[in-house]
């Protein structure tokens, strides 16, 4: 036990104190069940986002402690207890050391909540790709196509996706302005009898966007905006509209390069590619269901070229990425290997914590069964 | 130590920021990438122009493993390739390419469309009471719905069949553009395809 300072010690030990804890890890229980039954109704992302993700939980305007508030008290609580407040006389070194693995295994919560990566990379046969299409945060990236052996890509995360904001970056010598952005959409054709307004460009000159009810799942939802180009030039200013997996990309010239704006899944850039040499699916017989399927890729990371198989129950690892073989896309060309990716820091900890607390409650069982022993005999 | 509680529950509040800021997504991030082909904005509007009710005839992605929120029958003797999201299946009638839309609500109204489409194949625009007068109906597990045969005489080899089928506030477009001859041949085809669609 670390010794506090009186002053110090009331609020310290405050925030140990069992009816907090026990109070925190009930409520902690409700928001599993809540967050359990309204995954039925609005889908697992946003009962996850709601319930867990989060520091607080309206009801209407009552704000209650979300997911990550009530496992910081959780994991407060328990970090005050063992540094301040425990003792390892009297036999209780196995309970020190199961809080211990507790306290890890909130702490591997806490690492995979802030840092971990989740995403797929999509790989087309004989293709390689360097980057993971994030599953949910979308990103505006616009492209100078201009350069003759690369794309200069200026990428603006989800956050600016939001009506008034305005985006602009020393490479750009155009701002983007928000002026609509739908979670999901739907687009008409304009009727051909009422004059589109003048500053339409590309898709938008010929296509309305307009907002349409969310999808119960958040990945069947296709978000769109209305984007207001200023500083490009007559003719190129004015509104242009994108939606995600646009068929084709809206493109504008500027100070004699082209852009090309695409709204899209986050990408995260990877320190090294995959290629995609072979991929191999066996069919039940007779049905269209998948039996079982595998990817044949080349990892290259810088010089070293590094062929691996990948497929069901045998993910490849590499620089803390996990490829998993996930899904395929059907084409007559030849398949595509989809492949869920994931980089999680806190990978670890489950196992780890999980042995610490059984030594922890062995250790406790050890010290405690004599004097269980003794009072059974003395009975 | 005096002042052990401030910084310890500034320590909290620190933390508290550090994991907010992990999870912002204010950024802004600049890299190189190797080419991606781009299609511009003309010929995009050359695209929409085409008769698939908006959507570019050439670009099409890969078809998903997704299972599509509707099903059909194509015909015997047809061969069909998978669609991508607003394309269903395209497929081919003796060699003639032909395919299933689907784009959100009424995708500029039935007349504005068949309008498009006559003007397609070089036959002035009609007003609506015309464009009625000349529909057929059809009806499949969907519901009821119109199909038109676009035939300019003085122009027979670019001809087409569509069907319009409104459902649950969507529009299907089954289209197959084909000679007249071709079209008069698979037409039967047509038809049972179209009324073979349903919910999936």
């Amino acid at each position: 036990m670390i010794p506090l300072p009186e002053k110090a010690k009331k609020y310290v030990l405050f925030l140990a104190k069992t009816e907090i804890f026990t109070f925190a890890v009930f409520w902690l229980m409700c928001l599993t069940v809540a967050g359990t039954l309204a995954q039925r109704s609005m889908g697992l992302f946003r009962a996850q986002e709601l319930f867990f993700s989060s520091f607080i939980y309206w009801v209407g305007y009552i704000p209650l402690p979300g997911g990550y508030t009530t496992m910081g008290v959780i994991f407060i609580g328990l970090l005050i207890k063992l540094l301040f407040d425990s003792t390892l006389k009297n036999g209780k070194l196995g309970i020190w050391i199961t809080h211990v693995g507790a306290l890890l295994l909130l702490l591997g919560g806490f690492l995979t909540a802030a840092f971990s990566q989740e995403g797929a990379m999509v790989i087309p046969p004989n293709q390689t790709v360097n980057f993971v299409n994030d599953y949910h945060k979308l990103e505006l990236a616009v492209t100078d196509t201009s350069p003759a052996d690369h794309d200069q890509v200026t990428a603006f995360g989800a956050g600016w996706l939001k009506p008034g904001s305005v985006m602009k970056a020393p490479v750009l010598p155009f701002e983007i302005e928000v002026v609509r952005y739908f979670k999901n959409v739907r687009f008409d054709r304009r009727n051909g009898m009422i004059a589109a307004a003048p500053d339409l460009r590309g898709f938008a000159a010929n296509f309305e966007l307009r907002g349409a009810p969310e999808a119960k799942e958040a990945e069947q939802n296709q978000a769109g905006a209305l984007l207001r180009i200023r500083g490009a030039g007559a003719g190129k200013d004015g509104t242009y509209a994108l939606f995600e997996e646009m068929p084709v990309r809206q493109t504008l010239e500027a100070n004699g390069k082209t852009y090309a704006l695409d709204l899209r899944r986050a990408r995260t850039i990877l320190p090294f590619k995959l290629h995609l040499i072979q991929f191999e699916k066996k069919m039940h017989p007779g049905t269209g269901m998948a039996k079982s399927y595998k990817s044949v890729v080349t990892l290259q990371d810088g010089g070293i070229s590094q062929r691996a198989l990948i497929q069901m129950n045998e993910p490849l690892r590499h620089r803390g990425y996990t490829f998993y073989q996930s899904s395929f896309i059907e084409h007559p060309a030849g398949d595509t290997t989809v492949l869920a990716v994931v980089k999680n820091a806190g990978r670890t900890f489950p196992y780890i914590s999980s042995i610490i607390m059984c030594i922890g409650l062995l250790v406790h069982l050890m010290i405690q069964a004599p004097k269980l022993i003794r009072n059974r005999q003395g009975e | 130590m005096k002042r052990f509680p401030a910084l310890f529950f500034l320590s909290l509040a620190l933390v508290f920021c550090l994991f907010s800021c992990t999870r912002n997504d204010l950024k802004i991030e600049t890299y190189q990438t190797e080419k991606q082909p781009v299609v511009s904005n003309e010929s995009m509007t050359q695209q929409m122009m085409s008769p698939q009710g908006g959507m570019p005839e050439q670009v099409s992605a890969p078809a998903s493993q997704e299972p599509s929120a509707y099903g059909w029958d194509i015909p015997k003797g047809w061969g069909s390739e998978p669609g991508s999201s607003m394309r269903l299946v395209s497929f081919k009638a003796d060699g003639h390419t032909g395919s299933i839309i689907v784009l959100e609500g009424e995708a500029g109204g039935l007349v504005a469309n068949v309008n498009r489409w006559r003007e397609q194949v070089g036959l002035p625009a009609q007003d609506e009471a015309a464009v009625l007068k000349a529909a057929r109906k059809g009806k499949s597990a969907l519901g009821e719905f119109r199909w038109f045969e676009i035939v300019n005489d003085s122009s027979p080899g670019q001809s087409m069949l569509v069907a319009v089928v409104p459902a649950d506030g969507k529009t299907l477009f089954v289209k197959l553009m084909a000679p007249k001859a071709a079209l008069q041949k698979n037409q039967e085809k047509f038809l049972s395809l179209c009324r073979s669609l349903r919910r999936a």
